[in-house]
């Protein structure tokens, strides 16, 4: 059997104000392999973007436990980067010093870095926009820096965390088929959090979609479509029916 | 860079409708002492500027100031990233900071008179101290308003603390800085005129308190309007500077995004 990348058991969430007791989810167990794409999807607040978090090592389980690379997630690092909804990408840096950031603290020569940055700035269609600063980017452009920041020490894990959701549709579908053309060229797992059913049926090889809060998982979806996938793909009728399946199932969630 | 006629000829016209009313009002005006001419005092600034004098006090003033300054906002500058850096510490320390700062630095010239004497260590004393505030709080709060994501982001690429003060927290702060460092400029102006209109024997103040004292108005024109074109161009020296440092806050107002 294949080895999982990152396997969340029995975990749990509660938060606590003062003596009210907040429960976001429990159980969720979870085996992640080594270049799957997977995308979650559920009502609003519950626990998509905690969940995120917690595979990051940004916060620690109530209960269970999350393992990454056969150790217990207790601390975020290099090799699991979490892309925040945010961005934070550094004002007072230039788009360039901003995708070099993530190299500062590992030993390669410069030569190798400007490499890096280099395919980075490629990998997402940057080239031209090097000494720009983040405030004269577009939406788009912002987030293909945070991207290549994200990926330029070639992280083992990325954690995205609605990535796309401030995007008009066509920047959003162009992002979508550059960050799945990254997946795929170097087999990257990716943990998506979304609220785009589409978006997460054209990246991910398997949906998962949690309940309402206190959330546990309500199902997974297995997307059959092979990659690399075709823009189009998005509009023939096996996609359109498990498009409609997920929202289905995420509408009851909704209701309740 | 390119300027229009309209950019200079408006400003020139004010300056010299400005002219035409003081010479109106000298006329009017029947004791000459009280309220110099325009060529009057263009004769004390030829005279002061041929025997030296002038330059003497524009120099012995410009060296308490930026000494004063530099020191003041760098001490403001270390201060201010130490205590944001160290909440624990800063607990003990603002109050009593918050407490001294609204003392204006003049307010001390008795007692810097009195620890430092008359000259230039009491007035780098007072520079010093109203430079420091300003500088001070800005960065403080510059680094305190530094984003949690930003945090978050360094410290998932494995960012050290001194990367962190490298990379996020001093170049994130700057901005807030620079406010610091402007404001402090113009209040170290003023406290060193200040400073030597009562506690030195040299330099721009002393001189314009001097010639009070010799009912030389014209003088003490030439020395008004000589801290006042001083104080203008360390303004505008300021924000050049801040220009090419905080190149991205510049180029903000000039993007169209």
């Amino acid at each position: 059997m294949q080895q999982a990348l990152i396997e969340l058991k029995n975990v749990e969430k509660k938060y606590e104000y003062g003596k009210e007791i907040l429960p976001v989810f429990k159980g969720i167990n979870l085996r992640i392999m080594q270049g799957e794409c997977i995308s979650i999807l559920g009502p609003n607040g519950c626990g998509k973007t905690t969940l995120l978090n917690l595979m990051g090592g940004f916060a620690k389980p109530t209960q269970g436990s999350l393992v990454f690379e056969h150790e217990e997630i207790l601390n975020p690092d290099s090799r699991k980067i979490l892309l925040f909804q945010e961005l934070g990408l550094f004002d007072w840096k230039t788009v360039q010093q901003n995708i070099a950031f993530p190299l500062i603290f590992q030993g390669l020569t410069d030569q190798e870095k400007q490499q890096r940055i280099e395919d980075a700035i490629h990998l997402v269609n940057l080239q031209g926009f090097e000494k720009l600063y983040p405030s004269q980017l577009s939406g788009g452009m912002k987030q293909r820096t945070a991207i290549a920041r994200a990926v330029v020490n070639n992280p083992l894990l990325l954690l995205l965390d609605e990535p796309f959701s401030a995007l008009d549709q066509q920047t959003r579908e162009f992002l979508q088929e550059e960050l799945h053309e990254i997946q795929r060229q170097q087999n990257k797992t990716i943990v998506l959090v979304t609220h785009d059913i589409e978006e997460a049926l054209y990246l991910s090889d398997r949906i998962i979609v949690l309940s309402a809060r206190p959330s546990r998982i309500k199902k997974i979806f297995p997307i059959p479509f092979s990659k690399p996938r075709d823009p189009a793909l998005r509009h023939t009728p096996a996609f359109s029916q498990l498009k409609k399946e997920i929202w289905c199932c995420l509408r009851e969630e909704m209701k309740r | 860079m390119v300027f229009t006629t309209s950019k200079f000829f408006k400003p020139f016209l004010s300056i010299v409708v400005a002219l035409a009313i003081w010479q109106l009002l000298v006329l009017l005006i029947p004791q000459s002492n009280i309220l110099p001419s325009p060529l009057g005092v263009l004769n004390a600034f030829g005279i002061t500027l041929s025997d030296g004098t002038l330059f003497l006090d524009i120099a012995t003033s410009i060296k308490r100031v930026l000494l004063g300054f530099i020191l003041g906002s760098f001490l403001g500058l270390l201060a201010g990233m130490f205590f944001a850096l160290h909440k624990k510490l800063g607990e003990y320390v603002i109050p009593l900071l918050e407490l001294i700062r609204p003392i204006p630095p003049i307010a001390w010239i008795p007692l810097a008179i009195l620890w430092f004497g008359i000259g230039d260590f009491s007035a780098l004393f007072l520079v010093m101290l109203g430079a420091f505030f300003p500088v001070f709080s800005n960065t403080y709060d510059g680094i305190r308003n530094i984003k949690n994501v930003h945090l978050h982001i360094a410290r998932n690429f494995g960012a050290e603390k001194k990367h962190m003060i490298i990379h996020v927290f001093f170049p994130g702060a700057l901005p807030s800085i620079f406010t610091g460092l402007r404001i402090s400029m113009g209040i170290s102006w003023m406290i060193v005129i200040t400073a030597e209109l009562v506690g030195a024997s040299s330099g721009l103040g002393y001189m314009i308190q001097l010639h009070r004292i010799l009912l030389q108005t014209d003088y003490i024109v030439v020395g008004m309007m000589v801290i006042g074109i001083i104080g203008f161009l360390m303004y505008k020296m300021m924000f050049f500077l801040e220009q090419r440092i905080v190149k991205w806050r510049i180029q903000d107002a000039t993007s169209t995004h």
